[in-house]
Parts: structure tokens; sequence; C-alpha cells
């Protein structure tokens, strides 16, 4: 197992910097001049001198040619001194950790939502071929997966937290989910440790059904057409000729077989619900990786684009790499293939 | 619709007469009246009544947040907006509930002279004022900012560009400041009145790299001022909040804090104001605005709609032959139907300019009217220009060149596209044929400064006062915002005299001259003035619209009902 794992881990370091490189390749190809673009304003560009722009290009490093310029930055990554943002001069490190862990608690949940969910229903379909109910669920799904998430979050804002359509009469304002943010506005600092979090929670709730409920259909598909050919083999047929209850046959030798290609999907899932969290915090106003990702690429903040990008590159591939290790864990023919 | 303008009259309690001093954006109230003021956008009158309380947390709902609280460094506008005035003062200030005039008035320093050449002025500083950190304010703080401000490694460029003429600062005593200026000129003041004075204890031992970085410099996350608001906490992308300065060396403000909340969309941000927990909404969006029908805003809250000091504009590139000929000029502004435009795209809600300054200025001619649309004599003015279709392939042309433009606008500018459309069917229509190029901001402003583009569809923003200089002097077309490249003399001279003219209604004079040339030239085509449009809780009282933005130092907030 470990030798796989370092294997993996081999492989995906050109990969990691062909992200870094694409990244850059972008950033300089979607404007012409980031000096420009953060004054916004016209008249201000032309008030500044000529000289005040050639010493803020020294400073940036952007009088330099891009390859010296994308190499300074690769090393600042490499050598994990992430340095300040251009913006504002922060230190960058302090940016990723503030943000950090509202993406990671976001995309977790998600990714627990989804799973809880869509292995059940995919379960259910699978058992209830063609009946009523499993074609109304795999209808829902269906459409739930073609909606688009800033519209369904929107909605969802509008019916559960306006206090007009849905209405907790015993919640402030009458609105059962808060509008935004990822704490309560004001009085959170005030709170209890578990009064923290389940404020917390509160304020994920719409967020991560926003998030997860894309994921649900391809799972709880994924989840269907897995059980269906599961239920082809000899060992199912074996177990319900033992006599075994029906649902022991289902869920303890079914599905530990047919889970086995809905774990290869979490790897797939996990770049959807980080891109998707971009949107997500915009909506309900989180600041998490992605508000940050947005503002910096809007700015451009080249330091912290690339130092963002990276990470969530490299979260991706750390959760894929984990999806690669359940599969190894649970079907010993990959790992004795690999080894 | 009559059933809740009832209510809302009722709520309100009784309409009584008001005989407070009018006020340019007040009116009486009566039933009609508020009707009317909801209508309108108008505050009314009752808003300024009252005797001021003391406390309460006045939310203010904004969309985007700083990039840094350090305004000498942030270019964004919402910086200034939340520190300058509030938290950071200046020697002299602009008196925000003096519109249109907006006089300079002292602040930190309680006097000053002007030298008989113009170009020294004498600051006698207040000795009563201290930091929100309890240090007592000084000649020493003024002479660290200026260092800061001068010293060409601090990113502070577009700030020092108003400066330039500075010739040097010095500080004889403790309580006076003396700056020179190269020339007389007559924004000086209002530069002054821009720079935010920091305190000396936290910026002179800074190096300049370390002063631009908010690892480094306290200031561009937790600025230390010696105004009304004391800051006291930044939530990235949630909140920023201020609480009243109890030392305040003047009449201290009658909010407790003031918290800018920062919410990115925009129907979440009417969602917190309907529920209450927003009692200041910051622009609210034109189509939000037209079809406000929620009860709740209907009977608590007012609208306010206030044109401040910009306008939009389409230059027409003098370097393009066509544009070159004033009659050709003529004939588009004629072209572009800009009451259509501003009925049926922009929810009549864009005020008619043919002004390059503050529209209620005296720099402007407030009898001057825009040129009529009006699609015949402009095909008029082009037939006398000999530009027909010679040729009868539905363009115009002259000697042989077809009459084909195309329009520039950046690619993130609000209703261009809609707008850009309509005139281009305008301009189809009289034989001139028009193509529409969005461009990325970055690449949009080299084009411009590098003059490639034929026509462009643009915004300025500015103060009550504006030196044209940059954007109409011939000097300004290398290297300044002259994009359309217009020359001419007269044009020129006026600018030039009334950079020296310090008195405000000679001055005015010229640039009542300089906008008449300007009308009749038509290098631009004056479009129309974007407002800005708010939304007031009722509880919220002292409240004026100004080009400052609202004077949170003079706003109180009425007590809530049933509470006394």
């Amino acid at each position: 197992m470990g030798r796989f794992v370092v294997r993996r881990c081999a492989e995906s370091l050109p990969t990691l910097f062909g992200v870094t490189l694409i990244c850059f390749g972008l950033l300089r190809a979607a404007s012409a001049d980031p000096l420009l673009r953060r004054l916004s304003d016209p008249l201000q560009v032309g008030r500044v001198s000529s000289a005040a722009l050639v010493q803020l290009r020294q400073l940036y490093d952007l009088d330099k040619p891009w390859y010296v310029q994308y190499l300074l930055l690769l090393r600042r990554l490499v050598t994990l001194d992430l340095g300040t943002t251009w913006q504002d001069g922060r230190l960058i490190r302090d940016v990723i950790f503030e943000a950090l862990p509202v993406t990671l608690s976001m995309s977790g949940l998600s990714i627990a939502l989804a799973y809880a969910i869509a292995v059940p229903l995919g379960v259910y379909a699978a058992t209830h071929r063609g009946g009523l109910l499993q074609r109304c669920i795999t209808w829902l799904l269906f459409l739930m997966y073609s909606l688009p998430a800033f519209w369904l979050g929107t909605l969802l804002l509008m019916v559960f937290a306006s206090g007009h359509f849905v209405r907790c009469e015993s919640f402030e304002y009458g609105a059962c989910f808060p509008l935004s943010g990822w704490h309560s506005f004001s009085g959170f600092e005030a709170l209890s440790g578990p009064r923290k979090l389940l404020d917390v929670l509160w304020h994920l709730c719409l967020p991560v059904v926003t998030l997860s409920y894309p994921a649900l259909a391809v799972i709880s598909r994924h989840m269907r057409a897995g059980m269906l050919e599961t239920f082809k083999h000899d060992f199912i047929r074996t177990a319900r000729a033992k006599g075994l209850p029906e649902s022991t046959v289902i869920w303890r030798h079914g599905l530990r077989h047919a889970i086995l290609p809905i774990v290869t999907l979490l790897g797939l899932e996990l770049p959807h619900l980080i891109g998707g969290a971009v949107v997500v915090e915009a909506i309900f106003g989180i600041r998490g990786m992605g508000l940050v990702t947005i503002e910096a690429i809007r700015m451009p903040d080249y330091p912290l684009v690339i130092s963002v990008v990276t990470i969530i590159a490299v979260l991706t591939w750390l959760g894929s790499l984990l999806a690669d290790i359940t599969y190894a864990w649970l079907d010993p023919r990959v790992r004795y293939q690999r080894e | 619709m009559v059933l809740v303008l009832a209510l809302t009259a009722c709520k309100r309690g009784q309409p009584h007469a008001v005989d407070a001093p009018q006020q340019r954006d007040a009116v009486p109230v009566t039933q009609q009246a508020l009707q009317d003021a909801w209508q309108q956008g108008k505050l009314p009158a009752t808003v300024l009544e009252g005797k001021p309380q003391r406390g309460g947390e006045l939310v203010v709902g904004v969309e985007f947040e700083p990039a840094s609280l350090n305004t000498l460094l942030s270019s964004d506008w919402i910086a200034k907006k939340i520190a300058h005035t509030r938290i950071y003062e200046s020697l002299v200030r602009v008196d925000a509930n003096d519109d249109p005039r907006y006089a300079i008035v002292p602040q930190l320093a309680e006097r000053w002279e002007i030298s008989p050449d113009g170009r020294a002025y004498t600051f006698h500083l207040r000795r009563d004022v201290h930091w929100h950190d309890g240090k007592a304010f000084s000649a020493r703080d003024v002479m660290a900012t200026f260092s800061k401000l001068q010293d060409p490694l601090t990113l502070a460029a577009s700030t020092r560009a108003d400066f330039e003429e500075l010739e040097s600062f010095s500080a004889p005593d403790d309580a006076t400041v003396v700056l020179t200026w190269k020339q007389p000129y007559f924004l000086v003041l209002d530069a002054i009145a821009d720079l935010s004075i920091q305190p000396a204890h936290v910026i002179e031992a800074l190096r300049a790299e370390q002063y631009n970085q908010a690892a480094e410099n306290p200031l561009n996350r937790a600025p230390i001022g010696t105004g009304p608001f004391k800051f006291v906490e930044w939530e990235s992308s949630s909140k920023i909040v201020l609480e009243r300065n109890p030392g305040y060396w003047g009449r201290p403000a009658y909010l407790d804090r003031l918290i800018f909340r920062i919410v990115g969309d925009a129907t979440v941000r009417m969602q917190l104001a309907e529920r209450g927990e927003i009692q200041l909404l910051y622009r609210v969006k034109s189509d939000q605005w037209t079809s406000m029908s929620s009860p709740e805003l209907r009977t608590h809250w007012y609208r306010s709609r206030f044109y401040a000091a910009t306008y939009e504009w389409i230059g027409w590139n003098q370097q393009r032959s066509f544009f070159a000929d004033t009659r050709v000029r003529r004939a588009l502004t004629m072209l572009v139907d800009r009451p259509g435009i501003i009925d049926k795209l922009l929810y009549g809600l864009m005020r008619p300019t043919t002004c390059h300054f503050y529209w209620a200025s005296a720099a402007c001619d407030q009898d001057q009217e825009p040129l009529p649309y009006n699609p015949s004599a402009a095909g008029a003015s082009l037939d006398a220009a000999d530009i027909k279709d010679h040729d009868g392939d539905g363009v115009r042309d002259r000697k042989g060149r077809a009459f084909r433009f195309t329009l520039s606008v950046p690619s993130t500018a609000r209703d261009a596209g809609r707008v850009a459309a309509k005139i281009k069917e305008d301009m189809a229509r009289a034989g001139i044929d028009m193509q529409i190029e969005r461009v990325e901001w970055s690449a949009f402003l080299k084009r411009m400064n590098e003059h490639d583009f034929d026509a462009t569809m643009l915004m300025w923003g500015g103060d009550a006062r504006m030196d044209p200089t940059q954007v109409w002097h011939s000097h300004s077309i290398d290297g300044g915002s002259n994009f359309i490249s217009y020359r001419n003399a007269e044009i020129n001279r006026l600018i030039e005299q009334a950079r020296v003219t310090l008195d405000a209604n000679a001055r005015n004079a010229l640039y009542r001259k300089f906008g008449a040339i300007l009308h009749a030239e038509q290098p631009y085509t004056f479009l129309y003035v974007r407002p800005e449009l708010d939304l007031l809780h009722e509880r919220v009282k002292g409240a004026r619209p100004n080009l400052y933005w609202w004077q949170f130092e003079d706003m109180w907030l009425a007590p809530l009902p049933g509470v006394h």
C-alpha cells in the first residue's frame, strides 16, 4: 500500500506543475496588463505618471520576462513561502487560513450529504425497478441535475430564508435559515463552543444543499446501475439460495460490491464540488476559497491566484488519492494488480 | 396599489406642515407628497426634523469591500467612502451639507492663509485633537503623512498625482504647517481635503515597503484616525465595524456604531433590508428600484435617488476622418435617441446632461439643452457634409469611403450592450454601418491610451469641482485621458486660465464658455447622469444625499416605535 501511495504522489507532480503553468498562462492571456486592470477608473490611469507605473511594474516583477515571473511564483510555492498579496500586502497564508476551513467544511458536508442520500436512493431504484415512486425519483433527480446552482440557491434563499413563504415562527424574522454569511452577523463571538458549531451548521444548511444536489443524480444513477449489475452475479444468487433475508443480500453482499465504482466517483465529483463552491459562496456570501479566487482573479492578484489554484489542485488530487486508496482497500484485486 | 399607499400614510403618523428650510432634496409631507417623494426618490422633509438622539447601530449594506482601509494606498472609492472623514480627517474638509457649492471649511486646521501670489498655504492646526489611541495630534503627523505621500516607493501613485505641483511642506512649529506649490491652482484645497492625515507615531518608523504591506502596516486593516468614528473590526467579506469616538474634538457622532455589511448578492441585500437587518441600502439596482413591490419597503422605507458628479458619454475619435468634421458629430448626436434609451432601456432613471462638470454646479450652464433626437436633421447635416449613399449600397459614403465605424465598450460596462444595440439600429436606419465591440478592461484602457478605436462609450466620475485639463486639454492626448485626441486652442486657453482663477464665480464663467464650445462642437455625445439609488429606513434621520456619500456623523436613529 505504501509503495502504491508513493507512486501516485510521484505521478501527480507533473500534473501540479502543469496546473500552475496553465493558470499563469491563462491569467496573462486574460488581461493585457494587470496594473491597468487594477486602476478601475480610467481617469486615474490618466493621472498616474508613467514613472509610477514603471515603479509598480518593478515592484511586482512585471518588468521581467514571463518565464522569470513564472519561476519566481513557482519558487514561492515550492518553498511554501507564499508571500503577500498584491492587493493589500496581507500574508497569503493568513488569507488562505481564513478561507480554507470554510470551503473544506462546506465541501466535506456536501459530499457526506450527497452520498448519504444518493446511495440508498440508488439501491431503492435498483430493487424497485419500474415502480411509480422509483420513476418519480429518477425524473426528479434528473430535473434537479439540470437546474443551475445560482438559480436554485437564490430560490432556496427566497423560500426558506426570506420568512415570506416558509416560516419558522420561533426564529428571528420567521426565517428558517439565515440569508448570508457562514455564522451569525452579530453576537457570534459571545456564543459558547457548541453553540458556535450549531450556528455555523445552521448557516451551512442551504449552501450545502445547493452544493450537493447536482451530485445526487450522478451518484444515485451509478449506484442503481452498479446494483443491477451486481444482482446478475453468482454470489448474489448463492446468497439468496442460502435463504438469507433479502435485506442482508442487498445491504451486506450487494452493496459492498456495487459501491466500488461510486467510490471512484468521489474523485471525479470533487472538482465539481469545489468549482460549484465558487458560485455557492458568492450567492450565500460565504468567504471561502471560491470567493477569494474570484476576487483574486478580478484584481488580478497573480501570487494569490496561483497559490489558491494550486491549493485547490492539491486538494482535488488528495481527494482522488483518497478515493483510490479506499478503492484499493475495498477491492483487494486492485492492490494485488498494482503491486 | 392605492391601498398600500394609504397604509403608508397612516403608519407614518399624521401628516403635518413643515417650516424647516427647504432642502433641494426634501419635500414637505402630505399624503400626496409622500407618494410623489417615493416616486421621485426624494427624502421627505421629516428626515431632517426632530431633536437628534444619541445611540443605536446603523447597518449600511454595501456590495464590495475595499482592498485596504489605508486611503493613501487604496485606489478604490469604497475605501475612501468608509474611512475618509469618518475615521481619518484632513486639514480642511468639503462641506457635504452645502450642495451644490460644497465649500471648503476648516477641519484639523482651524484656519488658513494664502500668500498673495497664491502659492503658499499656511495652516493653523487645532490643538485639542487626539488620535483614537489617545496620542495628541500635531504638525508632526501632517509632516509624516506628506513624507509618506511624496516617497516614490509608497504605492500611492493616484493620491500623489494630486500633489505633483507641491514644491515643499514644512512645519515651523507644532501647530503650523506651510505647503508651497509651484504655481497657484484652484484645486489645492480640494486635494488637501481629500488627503487623510495619518498618525506619525504609527507610520514614521515604517519604511515604504513596510508601509505598503498590510502584514506590516496596521493602518491598512485597522486604521487609527482622529475622526468622529473609531475603527473596531473588519471581517473580510462580512463587515467593517466603526463606533463613536467619545473623545472627538468636534461634536461627537450620534450613532453608537456604524456597520458596513458586505453582501455581494443584490437580492440578498434587498431581503436583509426588508427584514430590517440593514437600515441603509447603498446602490439598489435599477430593476429592483422600479419593481419594488414589498409592502414592508413601501411603508417603512424611503427611496433616495441622487445624481452625482458623473456622466456617460460617447467619444468620437478625432483621428478618424469622418469624426473630425463638426457637422458629422452633431449629426451623430442627433441620431442617438437619448430620450428613447433612457425611457425604454434604462427605466427612465437617467438625467440628460450636456456638461462635463457636476451637473448642478455653477460650472454648468443650466439653460443649455441637449441637441434633440432628430434623424431627419441629422440626415440633412450628413448630406451637407457630402456624406451620402453615392453608390446605392445602403451605406453612406464620401469620396469612395463608406461610413463605417466600431463602437468599443468595456466588457464589464453595465447596460452598455443594450444601449449600444439601440444606437446601432438608429445608425443603420440613417445609413451608417456601426459595429459593436466589447473589450476586456485592461486591453480596453490600452487601446484608449493608444487612440486605437473609432468611437467609445464610457463614464467619467468626478467631484464638486473638476479640472478638465486631463480630459480636454490637447496636452492630455499623450499621457492623459484625452482619448479622442480633441484639439481646440480656445478650449486650451480657457482651461489654463481657469486653473489659476481662484475666484469661483470668475472660474465658473470660464467653464460655462468652455461648455458652450463643447456643446457646439460635440466631440462627445453627452448621454446622461446615472443616479445613485439608495434605500433608507424611516428610522434613519438627519440624512442628506450628497456627493461625498451619506454624512454618517450627522445621522441618528429615531427610537423604535413603542420604545421611549
